[in-house]
């Protein structure tokens, strides 16, 4: 052909129409779920989590296949939101399927936070806490060298390249000497299997001091402390001999700053009865110290914790105590100044983008083996920090076995395998219709502590009510306030 | 090729033993307002070394080409290809964007393309005049962009030469035009993992909708969007560097906030998200009335959110080849210079304007229709 007739040939252009997939209104739905918001607006999620709010009627007319009662504009959104499909064969199938793993990245994972129980010796006798001893036998409560090196060598032995390795206690720090001999001992096998390990001291700071800082800017460890908010209530909440937790805390905190630097110090709360009238409190005391965020973090509902009446109170009064810190946090960040509150980040990096968030309460499947390792002190191996509670009340479902396994007998454990089952959220009675299940977790270990049973039931689940409401709050502040929206982003971002 | 750009002749063959020749220019003399250009190179179908003639007047001699018109153009050092009676410019020395280009077949006939495809197989031969311009080559090119047609219809010869250019000049940056569509092909994704220097290869690929239809639409080929999506996916996991481009107008305008929004979801790896004036060259000369945007408050409007929602999310934004007086004043620190050399022209009111050593100009073929409003006080 001339090329003049192969131009003409090539000028010939189709109409729109002409590449339009639906016949006859006959669209398909993909999977998605969806939930009425408090303005009368529907919040549909697609499988992949991407989130659509349509005016009140869409899923119906969705169902009923009514399209034309539905804008153009709408139309499309649903489309690019993969909530339908125009054709029978569904195109997106692959790039869903892409989509689908790049939020599901964890579930390929190994455990990458390995925490060491370096010792359960303690100074503080803290209202919540239910495994720590006021004690001097270092023989009986602080891991043996034997077994420190035993779980070290199964650390190394596990296959993700980047390892954070925590030390908790007790208060760890009484056990520094151990600590010490544990990251020469593994600084010194790491390099032979070429991992990068992270170090992580948690403690309440009372035993700190200039040589264990000088060490700790050496090694690059990161200190993590405890602060329950302002003197009153940290004391209250946090009891030692002298009632001076407060004050240890603040003089700590500061020494920390000076010598590690503000970057590598980060501390943690839990919420008690006391708690809970104080959020702004509370927050406000983060901000003394400097800090630009807080995890407004409710007491695990296990063991004897439940049964002290300072632990002992309701998700709902949780909630309200979330909602009002949230709201003052918000307001602050109004006014100018970047403070986030991290639970909330971590929702809404799944809300906001098409990545995950690696936080263990909160993935599906379940981040019991692909995000955490427990060691603790007499060499027991457990497959999450809360389930040393669990075996202090002679629950020892949780526990997979002890240093001297391989990971093969310890991965052989029956109870993996039923955690592989009752830890995905796409099959749980209650949450499989959830609209928030993609951003939901599923967390087998609660359910089990409170119900007696790893799916739970999902109606009276202290972890559904708090996701749920959590969750509830999120969205119809993204509904409402627009101004609001941008302060997330900026959590997500990090900065 | 296009007149305008100034990187193809024609003139009368005299004698010429070659099919398919490739040469530097060794000489340019001008005498009494007639050029004429000597280069030394290669016939590629022989393999044998010889000179070639380029003249403006006539000449009778072996291997000669008479009778060029606007040969000016052509500076020593630039690498000429000839071809029967054809002279193709294939690499300019002084030129800070220096293209190969791959094959005028496309897979995609898209409304507004400014290059449009032919369904002549000129793969083997655009391959055999890089292979060989490469072996010329003294010195790297600043920026190379590998274009069409559909560069990847070169297949397996499209990452012997990236490899061959980048084996001689590691630190060369590439940009890639592909249609991705493609990329979504297993077979082609293998071939492509070939590329030794991934990093250097940036694939820029064109996303005009978050709808398929309407992308399907403008790009004038079935299925094209879910192609490109999966071929974006792909490339990316390969660990080359991902563009996407934007080209604005009247079809694209409308949802461009929903496409911003969609990239974030689906393409969040991307590493610069561009958007593009629209070229009035090529088929969008037929296609105007469907292209050429009326609603220019609304396409404004739409261009700023998405270029705001973007930014806030951290991604690398830009706005080509669109000159200054046609933007708002918020979206200048967007506004870049386009990269190209002979892409870019001004208006003769532009010399009164106060702004032009910022602004990108136009391309020299939207100058017939351009309208301008140069800014004679400090905006
Ligand atoms: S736990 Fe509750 S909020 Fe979470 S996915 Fe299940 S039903 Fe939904
Ligand atoms: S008048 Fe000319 S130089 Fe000035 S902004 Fe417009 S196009 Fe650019």
């Amino acid at each position: 052909m001339e090329i003049n007739t192969l131009r003409k040939e090539f000028r010939k252009f189709q109409n729109l129409e002409y590449y339009n997939d639906l016949i006859s209104n006959n669209i398909k739905l993909l999977p998605f779920n969806f939930k009425r918001l408090n303005s009368g607006k529907e919040l549909l999620i697609s499988m992949v989590g991407d989130y659509l709010i349509a005016p009140n009627g869409t899923v119906n007319y969705l169902l009923e296949k009514k399209i034309d009662k539905i804008s153009e504009s709408l139309y499309f959104d649903l489309l690019s939101n993969h909530i339908i499909s125009d054709s029978d064969d569904i195109k997106s199938l692959e790039l869903l399927a892409n989509r689908y793993r790049a939020k599901k990245t964890n579930a390929f994972n190994f455990a990458q936070l390995h925490i060491f129980v370096i010792t359960l010796r303690c100074e503080h006798t803290c209202q919540y806490c239910q495994v720590s001893r006021v004690s001097q036998n270092k023989e009986k409560f602080d891991f043996s060298h034997l077994n420190l090196f035993k779980g070290i060598n199964l650390m190394l032995a596990s296959p993700e390249k980047d390892i954070t390795m925590e030390f908790q206690g007790g208060e760890a720090l009484l056990a520094f000497d151990l600590i010490k001999d544990a990251i020469a001992y593994t600084k010194k096998k790491a390099k032979l299997v070429n991992k990068r390990i992270n170090y992580v001291i948690c403690t309440n700071l009372a035993p700190i001091n200039n040589e264990i800082l000088e060490y700790c800017k050496l090694e690059k460890i990161l200190v993590s402390c405890s602060l329950d908010g302002h003197e009153e209530l940290h004391n209250d909440n946090r009891k030692r001999p002298g009632r001076n937790s407060y004050s240890l805390v603040e003089k700590g905190l500061n020494l920390s700053f000076d010598i590690v630097g503000r970057e590598n110090v980060s501390a943690l709360m839990t919420t008690t009865t006391l708690s809970l009238q104080h959020p702004i409190k509370i927050i406000d005391e983060y901000r003394k110290f400097g800090f630009n965020s807080v995890f407004l973090r409710p007491i695990s509902p296990y063991g004897f914790a439940t049964k002290n009446k300072n632990s002992n109170y309701q998700t709902v009064e949780f909630i309200k105590f979330y909602s009002k810190g949230l709201d003052y946090i918000l307001e602050l960040n109004r006014n100018g100044e970047y403070f986030k509150e991290t639970y909330t980040s971590i929702l809404l990096k799944k809300i906001l983008t098409a990545y995950s968030e690696n936080y263990v309460d909160l993935m599906s499947p379940s981040g019991l083996i692909n995000s955490v390792i427990v060691y603790d002190y007499d060499g027991k191996i457990f497959l999450i920090d809360e389930a040393r509670m669990l075996a202090q009340m002679k629950d020892f479902t949780f526990q997979i076995g002890t240093v001297d396994d391989n990971w093969e007998t310890l991965l052989s454990n029956p109870i993996i395998e039923k955690i592989g089952d009752a830890g995905v959220n796409d099959y749980i009675a209650g949450c499989s219709t959830c609209a928030y299940n993609i951003y939901c977790g599923a967390d087998p270990v609660l359910h089990h502590a409170t119900q007696g049973d790893m799916y739970g039931f999902r109606p009276d689940s202290s972890f559904c009510q708090r996701n749920m409401s959590v969750l509830d709050i999120i969205f119809n502040k993204i509904d409402n306030e627009p101004d609001t929206l941008e302060i997330f982003k900026s959590w997500v971002n990090n900065e | 090729m296009n007149e305008e750009i100034k990187l193809s002749w024609k003139g009368k063959i005299h004698m010429s033993s070659s099919e398919l020749f490739v040469g530097r220019v060794i000489s340019k003399e001008i005498k009494n307002q007639e050029l004429s250009v000597i280069l030394e190179g290669k016939d590629l179908k022989t393999d044998r070394f010889k000179l070639f003639y380029l003249d403006s007047t006539d000449r009778l001699e072996d291997n000669s080409l008479s009778n060029i018109k606007g040969l000016n153009d052509i500076e020593i050092g630039d690498i000429i290809s000839v071809k029967n009676s054809k002279i193709r410019s294939v690499y300019r020395t002084k030129s800070n964007n220096n293209f190969i280009f791959a094959t005028i077949r496309c897979n995609s006939n898209c409304l507004m393309c400014s290059q449009p495809p032919l369904d002549v197989d000129d793969t083997l031969e655009n391959y055999l005049i890089w292979n060989y311009t490469i072996d010329l080559l003294n010195n790297s090119p600043r920026h190379l962009t590998i274009t069409g047609g559909e560069p990847t219809l070169l297949g397996e010869r499209l990452v012997l030469l990236i490899n061959k250019i980048l084996d001689k000049f590691p630190d060369l940056l590439i940009t890639i035009l592909s249609n991705g569509r493609m990329l979504a092909l297993e077979n082609v994704i293998d071939t492509l993992s070939n590329i030794r220097y991934r990093k250097n290869v940036v694939f820029a690929i064109p996303l005009y909708s978050d709808v398929y239809k309407i992308h399907d639409h403008i790009v004038q080929a079935k299925d094209a969007f879910y192609q490109t999506c999966l071929g974006i996916h792909k490339i990316s996991s390969l660990g080359f560097p991902v563009e996407i481009r934007v080209v604005l107008h009247k079809l694209s305008n409308p949802r461009l906030l929903s496409l911003s929004k969609f990239i974030h979801k689906n393409f969040p790896f991307v590493y610069h998200v561009t958007f593009m004036g629209l070229e009035i060259i090529g088929y969008t000369k037929a296609n105007k009335s469907e292209l050429i945007e009326e609603n220019t408050t609304m396409a404004e409007e739409n261009l700023l959110a998405s270029l705001k929602f973007l930014s806030s999310w951290k991604y690398n934004v830009s706005i080509y080849n669109t000159p200054l007086c046609h933007i708002p004043e918020s979206l200048w620190s967007y506004a870049k210079q386009s990269i190209s050399d002979w892409k870019n022209s001004f208006k003769p009111e532009c010399e009164r304007c106060l702004m032009k050593k910022d602004c990108s100009g136009f391309f020299t073929w939207n100058i017939k229709y351009a309208k301008v409003k140069p800014f004679l006080e400090k905006p």
